[in-house]
């Protein structure tokens, strides 16, 4: 979290959330949003599709609020629902993408175009090699790799975050190691 | 950044010591130790965006309430005398609004039981009204897919028993769900997609998706106000349910008794109703809750 609460005031707050009370809603999304718009932007690679999804998440996340009992996993339901989101974006990416090609008959221009291609994850020139080899990641590949070194998750709290087994998990953050390895080697 | 990475690949080689090995994984191992996070702190939202979500207005709907819960706690630090009177008052209020309101639930449950309606949402979807609807043509995917603006989802996985269609009309080739194409009142299209089960030998689990709209409310499924009538006057069973982190489905068990594409007798219709990504999924066959969801969860 950007903002540390400490678990109790964090239950505290979504106690008081579930109740209604939409200061301490705001309060939860001051302290995990950042850490969203970072899950989302490492999916989708593009600002715009980020935010959005972090706000539609938020509010999804208000409207069932309510039926969260393990108060002590809000942070990786939240994950969840921002993982999802993401996901069914890039599911309607690709959908539009293969709507315009079949329209326009012609990939090609599409992608000189640049429209639907993914933007670079970042400006800062000085991670510029790590972060095209991160790039280069699968999106599930990438997020598990960032979360794991950037957020310092375990694999089990990443497993919840995904909805996918841990087991799954610790594969996939071993061939992201791998495959990152092989990208850098390459440079 | 380069310089370290030198050392990243010499042990690529065959023929390193082991020492090499950990050594070299430990530098790797450093590396993405070192600059993850750095990378990871780096990506930031605009001071707009944050500003944004600050002053973000929550929806005044929720789905499902708290209330009871918020009555409740408030209720204990009432004083004791403004209890007992409110109390008193409540009892008043609910005996005549409960001949009214409970006459009015009946009929309104009566209604979405005879149609097979899954239950009420927080927002409209799709209305059927009158005579049902003539039977729509049995279309491929690829068919339906080409008349419907939005992309059609269909489960990955299925419940044990399910068949194949085959000499059916307007089926080429074996095919392991069909579809049709529907236009409700507002002239959305509604995509119907059938699997057949072979315990009944028809088509009773059946997925119907369309996309959200302002129209008023009840999802009414015509083929159920066809063949079946309703067992009793309101599903025996609902539940609101968390489908996935976010999203909310609805669930009803209903009965039904009569003769149709379900045989004669007694049978028992499960029916799951959700949105998410601005469609309106409604999941419907003789499953359990669990199994459904399970169906429901597997969409791609």
């Amino acid at each position: 979290m950007d903002n540390e609460l400490t678990a109790t005031e964090e239950i505290v707050l979504i106690t008081r959330a579930q109740d209604g009370d939409r200061v301490a809603f705001a309060n939860l999304v001051r302290v995990h949003s950042m850490r969203l718009y970072r899950i989302a932007f490492a999916l989708l690679g593009n600002q715009a599709d980020a935010e959005d999804v972090v706000q539609e998440a938020f509010i999804a996340a208000y409207r069932s609020l309510h039926g969260l009992r393990k108060k002590a996993s809000f942070e990786s339901w939240l994950n969840s629902i921002v993982v999802n989101r993401a996901r069914d974006r890039l599911r309607k990416r690709k959908y539009d993408r293969e709507l315009v090609s079949r329209m326009t008959k012609n990939e090609d221009l599409l992608e000189s175009n640049g429209k639907y291609s993914v933007e670079p994850l970042a400006e800062q020139q000085h991670f510029s090699e790590l972060r095209e080899a991160i790039d280069k990641l699968p999106c599930m590949h990438r997020l598990v790799i960032l979360l794991y070194y950037g957020e310092g998750y375990n694999t089990g709290e990443i497993a919840r975050s995904l909805g996918r087994p841990a087991g799954t998990v610790r594969r996939m953050l071993s061939d992201a190691r791998q495959m990152l390895r092989e990208y850098l080697t390459e440079k | 950044m380069k310089g370290a990475m030198v050392k990243v690949v010499l042990p690529i080689h065959d023929g390193e010591s082991k020492e090499e090995r950990e050594m070299m994984t430990d530098d790797f191992e450093g590396i993405l130790r070192r600059d993850i996070p750095r990378y990871w702190k780096s990506i930031n939202p605009s001071r707009a965006f944050l500003t944004r979500l600050e002053r973000m207005e929550m929806p005044a709907e929720r789905w499902g309430t708290s209330l009871l819960r918020r009555v409740a706690f408030r209720w204990g630090s009432l004083h004791y005398s403004i209890r007992v009177v409110a109390t008193m008052l409540m009892i008043f209020v609910l005996t005549f609004a409960g001949t009214v309101g409970v006459q009015a639930a009946r009929e309104l449950w009566e209604i979405v039981a005879r149609i097979g309606a899954a239950g009420l949402t927080s927002r409209p979807v799709v209305v059927f009204r009158g005579e049902a609807p003539m039977p729509a043509p049995l279309l491929s995917r690829e068919q339906a897919q080409a008349r419907v603006s939005f992309p059609i989802r269909v489960p990955a996985y299925l419940p044990p028993g399910i068949g194949e269609w085959k000499d059916v009309t307007g089926v080429q080739q074996p095919a392991r769900e069909v579809f049709q194409i529907m236009q409700t009142e507002d002239g959305r299209s509604l995509v119907i997609v059938s699997y057949l089960v072979q315990a009944t030998g028809a088509s009773d689990l059946q997925l119907l998706q369309t996309e959200v709209s302002s129209s008023p409310l009840l999802l009414l499924d015509a083929y159920k106000y066809v063949w079946g009538t309703p067992r009793g006057s309101m599903p025996q069973d609902t539940r609101t349910v968390e489908l996935k982190p976010g999203v909310m489905a609805e669930w009803a068990e209903s009965g039904y008794a009569g003769s149709g594409p379900w045989g004669e007798g007694d049978f028992v219709v499960v029916n799951l109703l959700w949105q998410e990504d601005g469609m309106i999924f409604f999941l419907s066959g003789p499953y359990s809750l669990e199994e459904l969801l399970k169906v429901a969860r597997s969409l791609e």
